[in-house]
């Protein structure tokens, strides 16, 4: 007779953690990556069986966690994917706007400039026009200027969202050994898996996803994450940390970079870094830097153009023309780890030959090179520094050492990057335009200002194939098409990753009516159970009342 | 299927943003009457865009170049016609010093006349535009081309042409040298010399008619050839100012071109902008709709 009793018990307990069960379920239906549980409930083994095949009740097995992790390791790298290319998207669209505004900026204010000197053509006397074409001058400067600073704000935000990555990667790696501890710990308490501490490491994993693309290996219920090429980020219950700082050769640049023990390895853009921060590094490499130096090579072939054909002609006083712009210098920097005590000076040159990449002057064992950061190919290599360096000549400028390099030691050139920016205008009187072709200068002579004018439409930039003006008409186009082509890309990414995080959300979120119908069934199990108390307990009273 | 209650809501929320999104970037073009707001919303567009604003640009400065010349040339080819009247007035006085019943005093008079005339010549030749270069100084326009002093008149310009461009690839002078304007004849005179001679001998009283005649003859030819080339001027100026007009044309012919290109480019087409916005109007509200009705569907409902 005490059977029923147990019977009866064991099924409340099953109805009760059923109850419980789905109560959980709904008090989490809203928290982020939390797996939905269910009883696992098996017919009751306790002890030898009595009577017949009388059973013994039933008893929860276990409350199970219905996580699918293929569907989430599926989640992960869609994740990384779709951070990446939205990171990269919403950076390009500063530029994209920037562009779109400017499209009434730099190109009218360059067609000003040579409006003005047209209209010096026509009286090239006229002090007042002669000074208009100073005023214009100014103003297409002062256009590059803003530009360029415009550029410069959105590369301080980068390395700033840099910073807030890595400092997201770091904390999501402590958080990880943490957690792989208290799920080691856990697992060795009787009571099944330590479902909610499993949650919280897989959306930990999830969330670090969106920062970097990772790789994760499970071994001994721990979690193991890698970065990049491989760079740990947790393994053997310990975290590696990564930190940023400025880059030998470029000081306003942050590198992301980790102590691997015999020097400090840095995470480029040609690695697959994934995330926010690779979108971040991508960015920078593939775009701003580019469109940086595009709108130099703009500034400069204006600048060198005009000044140029400034110094062919004879200005109103009749002295030899002097330059209108202030010609911006090649940017060079000596690595802040330079062992040897060589200076590089670098000088414009054929400026039809200038691209819109930067270079590297390096010693590399015994040999030097002259490396190009656009597609990292080495342009010349050699034992002799004098046919390194005059293979700059052939990249649209010259390079001068003094001094020795040593093993290690490089420079960093970069002839655009600067050049919007240091662009000015360096006469300040109208009468120093040369526009006369002949010396003594007749006040009508406009032979020279009419070749400047024509460098309106001479294709004197990229090898000869493109006017100062329609540089710049590529820069926005090559601006606008690599927007559209991410927006499109990212859509897609966002796209996948949303149908990645559905299938896994249906696999194994709450469904709160499927919870009412639990809710409702256990309750249904729970009252059944007690009217087996109830009837067991009549038993009970009837054998007693027997004896009356 | 199962739907988890969670991803329900956020997916949903999702949605209606995206198609908020939407109206939203539809409205900002009925707005700004422009569908490129941003370079990459059609990258070839974009920079075709640029490409024709910007030939607009330098066609609307060969425009103001013509207008400068248009100016220039208009005052030239009026003091041409004055210098003519001038011309036609002293051929007037020549005939009259021709006629052998002059007296001496009728002579002085004459001579008097011719005088101012000469003068009046000289002003013409040393015209100055609006700006005070010279019309006809070639390059050297604020040197005043013709001057005059005890050994008679001297050309000081330079016989250069100042060129404006007035459209791609043609250039026009603006101003030119004047010393062809008056030309010498074999004795290596030109007008001004010539009328100083004649007017010295016709005050000369003591010369006799016949002894005047070579030089009133030589002026008459001076005159002449003044004339065929004051005129060939003349008709060189007619023709640039006529080039002048067909150019203006054929630039305004282009320039529609070009508005109509830029207006396909870069113009919101209401028609079909208000149509996607209802549509997309449309939709938002079918999606609000079903949210609010599909939502409000929950077991917990009939739990009492």
């Amino acid at each position: 007779m005490a059977n029923i009793f147990s019977i009866g018990q064991s099924a409340l307990t099953v109805a009760q953690a059923g109850v419980n069960t789905a109560g959980h379920n709904i008090a989490n239906a809203a928290t982020p990556g939390y797996n939905r549980q269910t009883v696992v409930q098996v017919a009751g083994q306790v002890g030898a069986q009595t009577t017949g095949n009388v059973g013994m009740g039933a008893q929860v097995a276990e409350v199970k966690r219905n996580y699918s992790s293929f569907l989430g390791s599926q989640l992960l790298s869609t994740q990384s994917q779709a951070s990446q290319l939205e990171v990269q998207h919403g950076q390009i669209q500063q530029i994209d706007n920037m562009l779109a505004d400017s499209s009434a900026g730099l190109a009218p204010a360059l067609q000003d400039f040579f409006n003005t000197l047209q209209d010096v053509s026509t009286a090239p006397a006229d002090a007042t026009l002669r000074q208009s074409v100073l005023f214009s001058a100014e103003s297409v400067t002062t256009r590059f200027k803003d530009m360029s600073r415009q550029l410069d704000e959105i590369d301080q935000g980068v390395n700033s969202q840099i910073e807030s990555s890595v400092q997201q990667l770091n904390s999501a790696a402590q958080r990880l050994v943490g957690l792989n501890q208290a799920i080691v710990n856990a697992k060795g308490l009787p009571g099944g898996q330590p479902n909610d501490l499993l949650d919280q490491r897989d959306q930990v994993l999830r969330d670090l996803s969106k920062v970097v693309k990772i790789s994760v290996s499970e071994q001994d219920d721990q979690v193991s994450v890698y970065i990049g090429n491989g760079q740990p980020l947790v393994a053997d219950s310990a975290s590696y940390q990564f930190k940023t700082q400025p880059s030998k050769t470029d000081s306003s640049r942050l590198e992301v970079v980790q102590d691997n023990g015999s020097g400090a390895v840095a995470l480029s853009s040609q690695q697959q870094v994934g995330g926010a921060l690779g979108g971040l590094l991508a960015f920078r490499d593939q775009t701003l830097a580019p469109a940086k130096n595009a709108l130099g090579l703009v500034a400069l072939g204006l600048a060198s153009g005009i000044n140029a054909q400034q110094l062919k002609g004879y200005d109103q006083t009749g002295a030899a023309g002097k330059p209108l712009f202030e010609l911006p210098p090649v940017g060079v920097t000596a690595s802040s780890s330079n062992q040897g005590v060589a200076s590089l000076g670098a000088e414009l040159g054929d400026i039809s030959k200038l691209t819109t990449s930067d270079f590297t002057l390096r010693r590399s064992g015994d040999q030097y090179q002259l490396l190009r950061s656009s597609d990292q190919q080495v342009l010349k290599s050699s034992a002799n520094v004098d046919e390194v360096l005059a293979a700059s000549a052939d990249q649209g400028f010259t390079l001068k050492l003094s001094g020795g390099l040593q093993a290690g030691d490089s420079f960093l050139i970069r002839p655009t990057a600067h050049a919007a920016r240091d662009i000015g205008v360096a006469l300040q009187d109208g009468r120093g335009i040369a526009a006369a072709s002949s010396q003594p200068a007749a006040a009508g002579d406009s032979g020279n200002l009419r070749q400047m004018i024509g460098l309106q439409d001479a294709k004197t930039l990229n090898g000869g194939s493109s006017s100062v003006q329609s540089a710049y008409v590529q820069l926005v186009g090559r601006v606008g098409s690599q927007t559209r082509e991410l927006q499109l890309t990212s859509q897609s990414a966002s796209q996948i990753n949303t149908q990645a995080e559905t299938a896994l959300q249906n696999a194994s979120g709450v469904n709160l009516d499927e919870e009412a119908t639990n809710l409702m069934r256990y309750q249904q199990a729970y009252q059944a159970a007690g009217k087996v108390m109830q009837m067991a307990q009549q038993l009970f009273s009837t054998v007693l009342d027997m004896g009356r | 299927m199962r739907i988890s209650t969670q991803n329900f809501y956020s997916g949903s929320g999702a949605r209606l943003s995206d198609l908020q999104a939407k109206v939203g970037q539809t409205m900002q073009q009925i707005a700004s009457g422009s569908k490129l707001q941003t370079p990459s919303q059609d990258p070839t567009a974009a920079v075709r865009a640029l490409e024709v604003t910007q030939s607009m640009a330098v066609r609307d400065q060969f425009g103001k170049n013509r207008e400068s010349l248009r100016s220039n040339l208009g005052q030239v080819d009026s003091t041409l016609s004055g210098m003519l009247d001038n011309l036609a007035g002293i051929n007037e006085q020549v005939v009259l010093a021709g006629n052998s019943t002059r007296t001496n005093d009728d002579l002085a008079s004459i001579a008097i006349v011719l005088k101012g005339q000469q003068q009046q010549m000289l002003g013409l030749a040393n015209s100055t535009d609006s700006g005070g270069n010279y019309l006809f100084a070639g390059q050297q326009s604020s040197t005043q081309p013709f001057q005059s002093d005890a050994s008679g008149v001297s050309y000081r310009g330079d016989e250069r042409a100042q060129l404006v461009q007035v459209e791609s690839g043609r250039e026009m002078a603006i101003r030119e040298g004047g010393r062809a304007l008056f030309p010498k004849d074999g004795s290596g005179k030109d007008l001004f010399a010539q009328l100083g001679q004649t007017i010295a001998q016709l005050q000369d009283s003591s010369l006799s008619s016949a002894q005047r005649a070579d030089s009133l003859k030589a002026l008459g030819q001076s005159i002449e050839s003044t004339q065929s080339a004051l005129s060939g001027r003349q008709t060189s100026v007619g023709i640039r100012l006529g080039e002048l007009d067909r150019l203006d044309d054929l630039s305004g012919a282009r320039l529609l071109q070009s508005t109509q290109e830029l207006t396909g480019l870069q113009d919101v087409d209401y028609n079909q902008v208000l149509s996607d916005l209802s549509r997309q109007q449309l939709s938002l509200q079918a999606a609000q709709k079903s949210f609010q009705m599909v939502s409000s569907l929950s077991l917990f409902n009939y739990l009492g």
